[in-house]
């Protein structure tokens, strides 16, 4: 187990390391920098900003720098927001996108559950059919149709919410129900698919052979079993949702992480491309190493790193 | 067997609506009370604010840098007025007045001005003194000091050549003679200097303060302090700011509101909606801008209001194309536009049509120098123009837009002008902003849009761009003629003479057409009727200092 553990965290650190290079060499590709500007500036302006910035240093003696920022989490200024560093941002960011992605997430995850399990059981009646309109529904609406529509049905027409902005449990209702859609619908789906080839499997019928009683059958049982694979997605979708949806955020002017992955790129902010990349890879990296050591631990007919036979 | 089961999901159902029931309830037990509330705060109105003089208002995004001498955004410059203040100040006849200063002397050859500063304090309690001023300006003027807009102070002696470091600090056209005068020569006669000096690069910064604390400028703070109407109380960072009266501003008795408000929301519809629900104050330019969806049933209700601006959209023709190099081929295209149509049904937000390119500002008399949508006159000219190429037939031209709807949209209804009145195939092409702009900087395009607002409000500040090839320029036309219209004029004394020489040099210009002028932009707001005394000055800055809101 340790020996895996081990392998597990340099291929971590190994993709960490590829993801951090082709990241930084296609900012470099892209043309304009982060002084772009419709009126031209002087040649010395320019020059002693480059200077102040370290840009006129040779390629790898900036990569350098930037890996040397990476390994000690001192990830630098940002170069349009004068006055912040990387590591600013992500800490005045992330909680924010945080609280909301988890509110999304318990969302997602007891709807989808209840949902998929009910469909499951009543496989191809109409609570069924029901169940999985609504979760296809929520696959193909994206999430900022939604937002828009509960924005100007809950809040603007009935003044049940507040518009935007963030810092009451009023003010999170509306982007959470936005961002738990296409989770909640994926797991619906995941979760009927799984139970259904559950509840055929041959230890169901001996549970209720033994006669215990469909609920202990359902709960203690098929349930578990069924919840397997969701682990999997949840992985994914934790470092996703967590690190904030840019659109969300825009719509009810939540000051969350998602704005800095587009803006940053708008903005050629080198620093922040580069930091708030690391930060989202090292999240996912963990996740799903998270998940897959969880299901080792869950799953007894999966060992890690010993031999089959 | 079925019924079992159909219990046990009717158990785990109920189990689970449970759950939810019990959320729910302290949902509604919530809920009930904010519904009642709002029902009663939404039909009064919600005055609270009225009462406390808040003002509350949509700053659109993080202000990048709230350091008088590092920023180069609106957003900021928006905030910098409200917190500090310059020698000189805009006021709503749209021209600078002494602020900071109380005197000011100017010499013969009009290339020295003297300041002498008012009684003044800072948000601490230090007093403002001139030697505040001669630091942050020559602090922006050192070569390793990251400040992009420093070009702007050099019209200052020797400016660009300490900047560069050809020149020592001390050769810099700065002199400060005691605590509260301020002596600054010039390179040369400069009679928009006083507006210069009410622009935000020109605000002080208090020296103990940025020696001692060279951060400052990062977050509020006992260390972030200011010398104008307001002091920084409180900013959270991609939230909101709060600014309080200053009670040591000279003219503090002329600042009638306690607080304002500013929230970061990026987008322009929920802004709207918000003001709608009576969460802010104002809603549009020059701070952001109306969503262009409700912007044309807006205007017919009568509810937006416009402001001129000191902005024109154009077209910049790159005249080393080996087709666009042609003049009469470059009028036909600029003659054949209907403005006014463009004006009416695409972009629909009260712009006025622009057939020269200085725009109204304050103190300049706007030229027209041909017919708008003159398509018979552009035909002959093309087809002269043809001619002189050895042509047929004009091959297809590419135009070129940063991303945007609106931009699209203009550059379809031009698309469609042009085949109609010249039959000339054109291609449309999108990128993002800054691809954009090194593409034009390259002069990598045909015919590319561009939007212009003025640094200073004098036809130089238009003009001067295309004065060479390099620069801003990005046309590739040069003409001597207009080199000595520009020169003449900048040592002209004679406000009348000056003028017409600059007046002279723009007809070259439209007359060359290297660019295409399009309309003459303008600021479109909605604002709430209780806000009086703001005024927006045409280079889109908005001044709160006199602003109150009436109950």
């Amino acid at each position: 187990m340790k020996r895996h553990l081990l392998q597990r965290f340099l291929a971590n650190l190994l993709a960490l390391f590829v993801i951090i290079s082709i990241t930084f060499f296609l900012m470099k590709a892209i043309p304009g920098d982060p002084f772009t500007q419709e009126k031209a500036l002087p040649k010395e302006i320019l020059h002693s900003l480059y200077e102040h910035y370290k840009l006129n240093d040779p390629w790898y003696t900036q990569y350098g720098n930037y890996l040397k920022s990476v390994a000690t989490w001192n990830l630098g200024p940002s170069f349009k927001y004068k006055s912040r560093t990387v590591n600013e941002i992500i800490k005045s960011g992330f909680p924010i996108s945080a609280i909301l992605g988890l509110e999304a997430m318990a969302l997602a995850i007891t709807l989808g559950i209840l949902l998929g399990t009910i469909a499951a059981l009543k496989q191809n009646k109409w609570q069924d059919y029901a169940a999985m309109l609504v979760a296809v529904i929520g696959i193909s609406v994206p999430s900022f149709i939604l937002a828009a529509f509960l924005q100007y049905f809950l809040s603007i027409k009935l003044d049940l919410f507040p518009v935007a902005r963030w810092g009451t449990f009023q003010q999170s209702i509306l982007p959470a129900l936005s961002l738990a859609a296409l989770p909640t619908a994926f797991i619906a789906r995941l979760t009927r698919a799984n139970m259904v080839e559950v509840l055929s499997m041959d230890y169901i019928k001996a549970a209720r052979a033994k006669g215990l009683s469909d609920w202990v059958v359902l709960v203690k049982h098929a349930l578990r079993n069924a919840l397997l694979p969701i682990i999997t997605y949840l992985g994914m979708l934790t470092a996703n949702i967590l690190t904030g949806s840019f659109i969300i955020e825009k719509i009810f002017g939540i000051p969350g992480l998602g704005q800095w992955f587009i803006n940053s790129i708008t903005n050629r902010d080198y620093t922040v491309i580069m930091g708030i990349t690391v930060f989202y890879s090292l999240l996912l990296l963990a996740a799903i190493s998270v998940v897959d050591i969880a299901y080792s631990w869950i799953d007894p007919r999966i060992k890690i790193g010993r031999e089959k036979t | 067997m079925h019924y079992r089961l159909f219990l046990a999901s009717v158990l785990q159902f109920r189990y689970s609506l449970d759950m939810l029931s019990r959320i729910s309830h302290t949902f509604s037990e919530k809920i009930t009370p904010l519904l009642l509330t709002l029902l009663i705060v939404g039909c009064s109105g919600n005055t609270k604010h009225l009462k406390d003089q808040r003002l509350r208002l949509n700053l659109h995004s993080e202000p990048p840098s709230l350091d008088p001498r590092k920023f180069t955004d609106s957003t900021s410059a928006n905030v910098l007025i409200m917190l500090f203040e310059g020698l000189t100040r805009f006021e709503s006849d749209q021209k600078p007045h002494p602020a900071a200063a109380k005197k000011i002397a100017l010499s013969k050859d009009q290339c020295t001005y003297t300041f002498t500063l008012r009684d003044s304090y800072w948000c601490n309690g230090d007093p403002v003194t001139a030697e505040d001023f001669a630091y942050s300006w020559r602090k922006m003027l050192e070569p390793n000091f990251p400040s992009l807009f420093a070009y702007k102070l050099f019209v200052i002696k020797n400016a660009a050549e300490v900047k560069a470091g050809t020149r020592s600090l001390e050769d810099l056209g700065i002199r400060v003679k005691d605590e509260k005068t301020l002596e600054i020569t010039l390179n040369h006669p400069t009679p928009y200097f006083l507006e210069l000096t009410a622009f935000p690069s020109f605000f002080p910064v208090n020296k103990k303060i940025d020696i001692k604390t060279p951060n400052w400028a990062a977050d509020s703070g006992p260390s972030f302090i200011s010398n104008g109407p307001f002091c920084l109380k409180k900013w959270e960072h991609e939230n909101e700011i709060t600014v309080k009266k200053n009670p040591g501003y000279w003219d503090s008795k002329s600042v009638k509101l306690n607080e304002i408000n500013l929230a970061m929301i990026d987008d322009t519809t929920t802004e709207f909606y918000m003001f709608e629900m009576n969460e802010i104050d104002w809603a549009g330019a020059p701070l952001s801008t109306l969503p262009p969806d409700f912007l044309p049933n807006l205007k017919e209700e009568g509810k937006v209001s416009f402001v001129p601006s000191s902005g024109v959209y154009y077209f910049k023709i790159n005249t080393d194309d080996p087709v666009l190099k042609n003049i009469k081929i470059r009028q036909a295209l600029g003659l054949s536009i209907n403005r006014h149509a463009i004006v009416n049904h695409v972009t629909q937000g009260g712009q006025q049509p622009a057939c020269a390119l200085v725009p109204p500002i304050p103190g300049w008399q706007v030229n027209s120098f041909f017919k708008d949508g003159d398509v018979e006159e552009a035909r002959k000219l093309f087809a002269k123009g043809l001619e002189e190429m050895g042509l047929k037939k004009m091959p297809p031209l590419t135009l070129s837009y940063n991303t945007s709807r609106d931009h699209q949209k203009i550059a379809q209804a031009i698309q469609h002008q042009w085949k109609e009145a010249l039959d000339i195939p054109v291609n449309l092409e999108a990128f993002d902003w800054k691809v954009y702009l090194s593409k034009i900087n390259s002069q990598d395009y045909q015919i590319g849009r561009i939007g212009w607002i003025g640094d200073f409000n004098d036809p130089l500040s238009f003009l001067e761009p295309f004065k060479y090839r390099n620069g801003t320029n990005e046309t590739g036309w040069e003409n001597s003629e207009y080199i000595w219209y520009l020169e003449q004029a900048q040592k002209e004394l004679n406000s009348k003479k000056r003028a017409s020489l600059l007046a002279r040099a723009e007809k070259l210009l439209i007359e060359e057409m290297p660019i295409i002028p399009l309309y003459f932009m303008n600021y479109a707001f909605l604002k709430k009727g209780y806000l009086r005394g703001e005024f927006i000055t045409s280079l889109g800055i908005i001044d709160f200092k006199r602003a109150h809101l009436k109950e």
